[in-house]
């Protein structure tokens, strides 16, 4: 399924957004604060209603929302947003039950879900409103797989989520681009995970889109995210500052050996 | 779900007396029982109209807020008619119910929770060696608060079951002519807000409370609440006379 936004307005808060979300990549929407990444995901969702200009959902605006719903999973940045039962197994199921899935199935994919979100069985009865926010953010995703769906939209995965559950969301993501097909879309200002995870990128800044382009183009260009207000990766910085001091190429490094490596044989 | 993109609003309504707040409700309730007429009811309605305007909040928000009743209404008036074997009094009564939400709809949304608790502590100082007045008083604040809260709750989950799956679409006779009525009553509250001075604003101004702005130790009795109260108390003896 292929998502474009197209001359989107929203109030004074998006101005002239027109991005084509590519099949089977994962896209990043990065901005500060209040720059309308989660906007752009509500539009989609057609959460918010009032705004100017056209979703188009594989070329066509006229799409059935029931089937448009079914492709597609949003993940609240506040995961109790998107909480409706009471317990973890039916908040999972909840979807699944609404698309007409069989029960058999319904339990098997419940326990894939929870599988792949690191959690176990134990968490089947557990009440929605006892979880702590990791778990909460866990579970939202879980019901976000459960689903299938082609489209995953993530509005800040890693806000609430631990070291584990984030190198746990990376290999999530890379498996279900890689091995599923998946689209992807992530809004995010963390640009640790953003590098780790995205093929495309989307800079958003007081709800214009700035830059838009291959992820390891703006890698390099750790000025123009310090212009926007958006954290720097040290480690790419490091790369930036040995490349323009020392004259070493590190294009391709993509941990501190290869830096040193490369740094070792330039001298 | 749209809060984050709201602006606070801070009218005179926001700003009146908190203790006032809370006895404006009881009083606006005594209007409404001695309510037994159609000139009484004119004024009662018009107060309250009086009162919205105010608040300087889009009219639309206080229809979302009783819209959240219409089915408990609908029952209402169909008790009422069957008691009374009368359509017309059917309807009186079913309108004094909607005039008394919609007015604790104006306090509940130009207030905090913790506002109204103060509001109804005032009230409850006197039988402090009794009762443990914070906590009756929170809850009872709660209690009014709940009106304003509501629609939030049914839209949030509203949306989030649509997007997860609910087909609202597929709807059998009754749900497609209450979706009718739904979207009659659209049509009727934007020809309302076309009316409306400040439609340019529409959406943008829910509700707000400037609590930051606001410090709760200098909300003394002001002018304001002399002149509503007294106003209050002139309907109250209108319904009375009538």
């Amino acid at each position: 399924m292929e998502i474009e936004l197209s001359n989107i307005y929203y109030r004074d808060k998006l101005v002239d957004i027109s991005y084509k979300f590519s099949k089977w990549r994962v896209t990043s929407i990065i901005g500060n604060s209040g720059s309308g990444k989660s906007l752009i995901g509500y539009v989609i969702m057609g959460l918010v209603k009032d705004y100017e200009g056209e979703v188009i959902v594989d070329g066509s605006t006229c799409y059935d929302k029931y089937d448009f719903f079914k492709n597609i999973s949003y993940v609240f940045q506040k995961p109790w947003d998107h909480f409706i039962c009471k317990t973890v197994y039916d908040e999972i199921a909840f979807s699944l039950r609404n698309f007409k899935y069989k029960e058999e199935k319904i339990d098997k994919q419940v326990r894939d879900a929870l599988k792949m979100v690191g959690l176990d069985d134990n968490y089947f009865t557990r009440e929605l409103n006892t979880l702590s926010s990791g778990e909460a953010s866990r579970v939202a995703i879980a019901t976000a797989i459960a689903t299938n769906p082609k489209v995953f939209i993530l509005d800040e995965p890693t806000i609430y989520i631990d070291v584990d559950m984030r190198n746990m969301l990376i290999e999530l993501i890379k498996k279900l681009k890689d091995k599923y097909n998946k689209n992807v879309i992530i809004m995010s200002d963390d640009m640790d995970f953003v590098y780790a995870v995205s093929d495309n990128y989307i800079l958003l800044d007081k709800g214009r889109i700035i830059k838009s382009g291959e992820i390891d183009e703006i890698k390099r260009q750790s000025d123009v995210l310090s212009s926007c207000s958006i954290y720097v990766s040290k480690f790419y910085d490091f790369i930036n500052f040995v490349n323009e001091y020392k004259g070493v190429n590190l294009e391709d490094a993509s941990n501190i050996d290869d830096i040193v490596q490369g740094v070792i044989a330039r001298e | 779900m749209n809060d984050m993109y709201e602006e606070a609003i801070s009218s005179s309504i926001h700003k009146l007396n908190y203790a006032y707040k809370v006895l404006s409700i009881f009083l606006v309730f005594i209007c409404i029982v001695l309510t037994d007429s159609n000139m009484d009811l004119f004024m009662v309605n018009f107060f309250i109209f009086i009162i919205m305007l105010l608040t300087d909040i889009k009219f639309r928000v206080y229809l979302k807020n009783i819209s959240i009743f219409s089915v408990f209404f609908f029952f209402l008036f169909f008790c009422v008619s069957l008691v009374n074997l009368s359509l017309y009094e059917g309807v009186f009564f079913t309108v004094k119910v909607i005039d008394l939400i919609f007015y604790i709809s104006i306090v509940a949304i130009s207030s905090t929770y913790y506002h109204l608790a103060i509001g109804v502590r005032n009230f409850l100082f006197p039988f402090r060696y009794f009762i443990n007045i914070d906590k009756v008083s929170l809850n009872l604040a709660y209690s009014i608060k709940f009106v304003d809260c509501l629609y939030d709750e049914y839209d949030r989950v509203h949306r989030v079951s649509e997007f997860r799956g609910v087909n609202f679409k597929k709807m059998g006779f009754i749900d497609r002519l209450t979706n009718f009525f739904n979207e009659l009553g659209i049509l009727v509250r934007f020809a309302i807000f076309s009316l409306n001075k400040q439609r340019d604003n529409v959406l943008v101004k829910k509700y707000g409370i400037d609590s930051f702005r606001y410090n709760y130790r200098l909300n003394k009795w002001g002018k304001t609440d002399t002149i509503l109260l007294v106003i209050n108390f002139i309907v109250i003896f209108i319904t009375f006379v009538y």
